[in-house]
């Protein structure tokens, strides 16, 4: 019997990419390798110099994709159907783009409302005023502005009842 | 047989630990995007030359070190939306967002998507953010583009 020989092993971790096969030490998956060669028509030298890869190393995934065709094959569709089953409009670059765009900042607003910037986030965190939270900003629709809750509220500091 | 490490799913609580620190994320002038290992980085070189702070998961040294989880918690740490192109990430992001833990953003770019589209978006996201005063508006968003 011979010796194996140390060569570019394809390997599974629970944790990186859901325990897809994938290039030892690497994230980069025989999927993707795939995706990029055979159904993008990328050359070795350009998976190499993109991905930053050795040609062995897509060899290897090439030669595990072989073997297991079946399995990779019907992977990428997968991936490819469950990016098109997301229909949140809010999911979509451009449409999320145009939506930010006309979304006012906390800044905005405040000028509009004629009420410090501080006030018109106390008001979104109270959810007073209909707004949607970025991280830790907030964003607030046109239109929530014109909701008579929000246009009647007087400027200035908040009455406090319990002093009344 | 070698195999890439963590080689086991992280348990709630190291998920929770991993996300909540550091406490304070970095709020950068500009927008900043992280590109994973195995995504197309064609634009990588043209984003560089954007008003926005651009790395790779190999330029920060976690190739094939890291687990998704972790590379997602070192972008949030960088302030960076992280640029993918496999589905498991919109699980990872629903776990996350199921725990009420954020991230810096998901980028889910389409199979065969042209560089120039992404580096339009991020032109577009530049302008968009330099009007509304934050520089990443895309924490906890989860977003594809085709």
């Amino acid at each position: 019997m011979g010796t194996y020989l140390r060569t570019v092993q394809i390997v599974s971790s629970p944790t990186i990419l859901d325990g897809k096969p994938c290039i030892e030490n690497r994230r980069i998956s025989v999927q993707q390798v795939v995706e990029h060669h055979i159904y993008e028509g990328w050359s070795i030298e350009k998976l190499s110099d993109v991905l930053d890869l050795r040609p062995a190393e897509v060899h290897a995934a090439l030669a595990y994709y072989y073997d297991h065709r079946e399995e990779i094959d019907s992977a990428i569709l997968e991936n490819d159907s469950a990016f098109d089953a997301e229909d949140d409009v809010l999911n979509q670059d451009d449409q999320l783009l145009g939506i930010l765009d006309e979304l006012l900042s906390t800044q905005e607003a405040a000028q509009q409302l004629g009420i410090s910037e501080r006030r018109v986030r106390q008001l979104c965190e109270d959810g007073k005023l209909p707004a949607r939270k970025l991280g830790s900003n907030w964003f607030i629709h046109p239109s929530s502005l014109d909701l008579d809750e929000v246009k009647n509220r007087r400027s200035g500091r908040p009455v406090n009842k319990a002093s009344q | 047989m070698p195999i890439n490490p963590p080689d086991r799913a992280l348990t709630e609580s190291e998920l929770k630990s991993l996300f909540t620190d550091p406490p304070v994320r970095p709020e950068r002038p500009v927008p900043a995007y992280m590109f994973d290992e195995g995504a197309d980085q064609t634009a990588l070189p043209i984003m560089r030359a954007l008003p926005a702070f651009v790395t790779s998961v190999q330029a920060q040294n976690l190739a094939g070190l890291a687990s998704d989880f972790q590379v997602l918690a070192h972008a949030r740490s960088l302030g960076c939306t992280l640029i993918v192109n496999d589905k498991t990430f919109k699980k990872h992001h629903d776990r996350l967002m199921s725990m009420e833990l954020g991230h810096s953003g998901i980028i889910w770019l389409k199979r065969g998507l042209a560089p120039e589209l992404l580096v339009s978006f991020a032109e577009r996201m530049q302008e968009v953010s330099e009007q509304k005063g934050v520089a990443n508006l895309l924490y906890d968003q989860f977003l594809r583009m085709k």
